[in-house]
């Protein structure tokens, strides 16, 4: 998979802005970023469902533009909020798909009997879709998105709005699918703690535009090696925070420096000799440590490096954001209903 | 195979059709309720209106008259020889439809020169009526009329003519007399069911195949399966031909009902054709509309937008009322409403049993009707899908980013 200077733009705003990004087969490849950052949008230009504005597209060697039904017939696709019709039974739903894709009759049945086997609901598979719980409704798109046999398979916040341990379910699923299949996965997430975990590569998206790439581990050591992260007392002139940082910033002891109101977070190659340095320095200008603390550092810092901001300064909205969205799905099913 | 898709959606609509019993139970239900309850209220035929009578003549006429009042069945005789003050007040208080006065020189009006008196508006047969109640009231004159006339041919009218004059019998003035052209007994609910079918065509089309694919869109379900190698027409066709399907259905259903119920229809292997032509061209037609509308309508404004249609569609076809009960400026839209061809020849066939011939040109008018939306309605979705402006949910998310 490939995409060069890819745009789209809606109505004048920039939703995604010159991205390029290059993906190997067999990866699980991530996209990072917050709410609105422009995932979704690349990969629905990806999956041939929005047109790029400019810019072109490469997915399984074939171009999104001109060759859309060579793309269709190579992909998987599990979108954000879960699109099955719950008014038939899981076999149906995928029955549907099946002969959507164009599967030859005969083999429709065991297709569907072996995608439904490998997310562990054949059981179930003549139930409503209605009596399903989220995991198992989660793991009934994956199995529709790998009835094509597809090459890539994409995954929009595969475990949005799931528990913890239905989020293990469905990456258990993910890397099983990779290594059995050979599959190359292309998944956004805004949980860095998975992005961390179980990805091999991710790209951290803001505003449209990629920020940074490269496998998880390669980008916090960017970062440096440990991360401390300091609280001062406040003072008379307010500030502490900024004043501390300015001061830091002299020492030029490490990569990055950022400043929260009166939290400072610092990327240094050690932590052993960085910290008696900072202490000083803090005794010298006369500020107080409320709180002190080195550890490794997270796909965290490395977002708010990029971005400025931490992903889950968001997560508040977010979290009230997927409410909503969650609401205005059950409605929408109650209203089929009726 | 290239309808294969086609097929996968069109057995996907009717699965879920047949499994939204309550949805099912009430589509059928509706056209039983519409012929029943409409049928028998407009009828045309009224029975017991409460009136009251004053007899101030004692000629014969006017006996026999005030007998065949009080006989009718259509009227009913609740209070005799009251006054006219007190007559009001019983009108006023909703007690009768209406008062009907004989004055004091009706029969003699009946006379000629020199036995009786010259007709004149004081010596004719007065009703007041309640015009509050436009049906009733106007009934009640001709009700009143029919008795009447019943009371001129009646022998001891007659004879008392005779008697009096000593002259062959003989009504002056003329009177109209109606013969039927079709000898069954046509009641409204005859002329009222090829108009419920159509109604059941439009309402059923309207929502058939627009609201699967609004709904399918609100959920996110109809970008799926834009992701999957099939084409855009075919996917719209399965939608159609599984709205076209419920039509039939539905058509069907109103059809076996009108037998059941007794209607008088004028059944054959070409009327039943003629009618299934009609009805599934009808259907096609307002299903384009519906394809057309779900593209930018949301599932909340479905029910106001589509009775914003039905409306009109339904009552300016002369599926109820006559067409010629509507003002000129009115009759334009009803000339270019497809439902009035529809009606007027499915009319013709079912209920008339006229040639199939005669509705040949109701037939191109829908037929180009259904063509023209068709088109409209695969346009609509071919250019939103084009322009991805089918997503109105992801729209919402664009704003944020």
């Amino acid at each position: 998979m490939e995409a060069i200077d890819l745009v789209k733009r809606f109505n004048g705003l920039t939703a995604v802005d010159k991205i390029n990004m290059s993906v190997e087969k067999g990866e699980i490849f991530g996209l990072l970023g917050p709410n609105g950052a422009g995932k979704t949008t690349t990969i629905k230009m990806l999956i041939t469902l929005l047109k790029p504005t400019s810019g072109k597209a490469l997915v399984a060697g074939f171009d999104v533009l001109t060759q859309a039904d060579e793309v269709r017939r190579r992909i998987g696709y599990v979108p954000q909020e879960s699109a099955l019709d719950v008014r038939l039974t899981a076999s149906e739903n995928l029955e549907l798909f099946a002969e959507l894709y164009g599967l030859p009759k005969s083999d429709i049945k065991p297709r569907i009997k072996e995608v439904l086997e490998l997310v562990e609901l054949d059981k179930r598979k003549d139930d409503l879709v209605a009596h399903y719980s989220g995991g198992m409704k989660r793991r009934l798109e994956i199995s529709r998105g790998l009835l094509p046999t597809p090459q890539v398979l994409f995954l929009d916040e595969p475990t949005l709005g799931l528990d913890p341990q239905s989020r293990r379910v469905v990456w258990e699923f993910i890397h099983k699918l990779q290594k059995d299949w050979d599959l190359t996965i292309i998944a956004t997430t805004h949980y860095l703690d998975e992005a961390e975990r179980e990805m091999d590569r991710v790209a951290i998206i803001d505003k449209g535009v990629i920020m940074a790439m490269g496998p998880p581990d390669d980008l916090k050591a960017d970062f440096g090696k440990d991360v401390i992260e300091l609280t001062v007392k406040a003072n008379d002139e307010g500030s502490s925070g900024e004043q501390l940082k300015s001061k830091l910033s002299d020492l030029q002891l490490g990569t990055d420096l950022s400043v929260n109101d009166r939290k400072v977070r610092l990327g240094v190659p050690s932590g052993k000799t960085a910290l008696p340095l900072i202490m000083h320095k803090i005794d010298s200008i006369g500020l107080e440590v409320e709180s002190i603390s080195v550890r490794s550092p997270s796909l965290d810092d490395v977002f708010i490096k990029y971005t400025g901001r931490g992903i889950r300064e968001e997560e508040g909205s977010q979290d009230s954001a997927d409410t909503r969205k969650q609401r205005a799905m059950m409605m929408g099913r109650m209203r089929r209903r009726v | 195979m290239v309808l294969k898709a086609t097929r996968a959606i069109w057995k996907r609509e009717m699965r879920k059709w047949r499994r939204n019993k309550t949805q099912l139970f009430s589509s059928l239900l509706l056209p039983i309720l519409f012929l029943l309850v409409i049928g028998n209220a407009y009828s045309g035929s009224f029975s017991n209106v409460p009136v009251a009578v004053t007899n101030l003549d004692s000629g014969t006429p006017a006996q026999v008259f005030e007998e065949a009042l009080r006989n009718s069945t259509s009227l009913m005789v609740v209070a005799t020889n009251i006054s006219i003050s007190d007559a009001m007040t019983m009108i006023d208080d909703g007690k009768i439809a209406g008062f009907i006065l004989i004055p004091v020189n009706f029969s003699k009006s009946l006379l000629p020169l020199p036995w009786g008196v010259v007709p004149s508006v004081s010596n004719k047969i007065n009703v007041t009526c309640d015009n509050t109640n436009m049906m009733v009231s106007q009934a009640l004159e001709g009700l009143t009329a029919q008795v009447l006339n019943q009371t001129l041919h009646d022998p001891r009218v007659a004879s008392w003519f005779n008697d009096t004059t000593h002259l062959s019998f003989r009504i002056t003035g003329s009177y109209v007399a109606k013969i039927d052209r079709y000898s069954t007994g046509f009641t409204f609910i005859d002329f009222l069911a090829p108009g419920i079918l159509l109604m059941t065509v439009l309402f059923t089309s309207l929502f058939a195949a627009g609201m699967p694919i609004i709904l399918d869109r609100e959920v996110g379900y109809f970008d799926m399966l834009l992701t999957t190698p099939t084409s855009r027409s075919d996917i719209v066709l399965g939608f159609t031909l599984a709205g076209v399907t419920k039509v039939i259905a539905q058509a069907t259903f109103v059809l076996v009902i009108a037998i059941v119920l007794g209607i008088h229809m004028a059944l054959s292997v070409l009327s039943i054709l003629s009618i299934y032509v009609l009805a599934t061209l009808l259907g096609l037609g307002f299903v384009g509309i519906s394809i057309a509308m779900s593209v930018k309508i949301e599932l909340t404004a479905v029910q106001f937008v589509n009775g914003l249609i039905n409306f009109p569609v339904f009552f300016l076809s002369g599926a109820f009322y006559p067409v010629e009960s509507l003002p000129m400026w009115l009759r334009s839209v009803v000339f270019l409403n497809p439902m009035t061809y529809a009606v007027d020849g499915l009319r013709a066939v079912m209920i008339k049993g006229a040639s199939i011939l005669t509705v040949i040109p109701d037939v191109v008018f829908v037929g180009v009707f259904a063509l023209l939306t068709q088109i409209l309605g695969n346009l609509a979705l071919y250019l939103a899908l084009s322009g991805r402006k089918i997503q109105i949910r992801h729209r919402r998310q664009k704003v944020v980013a």
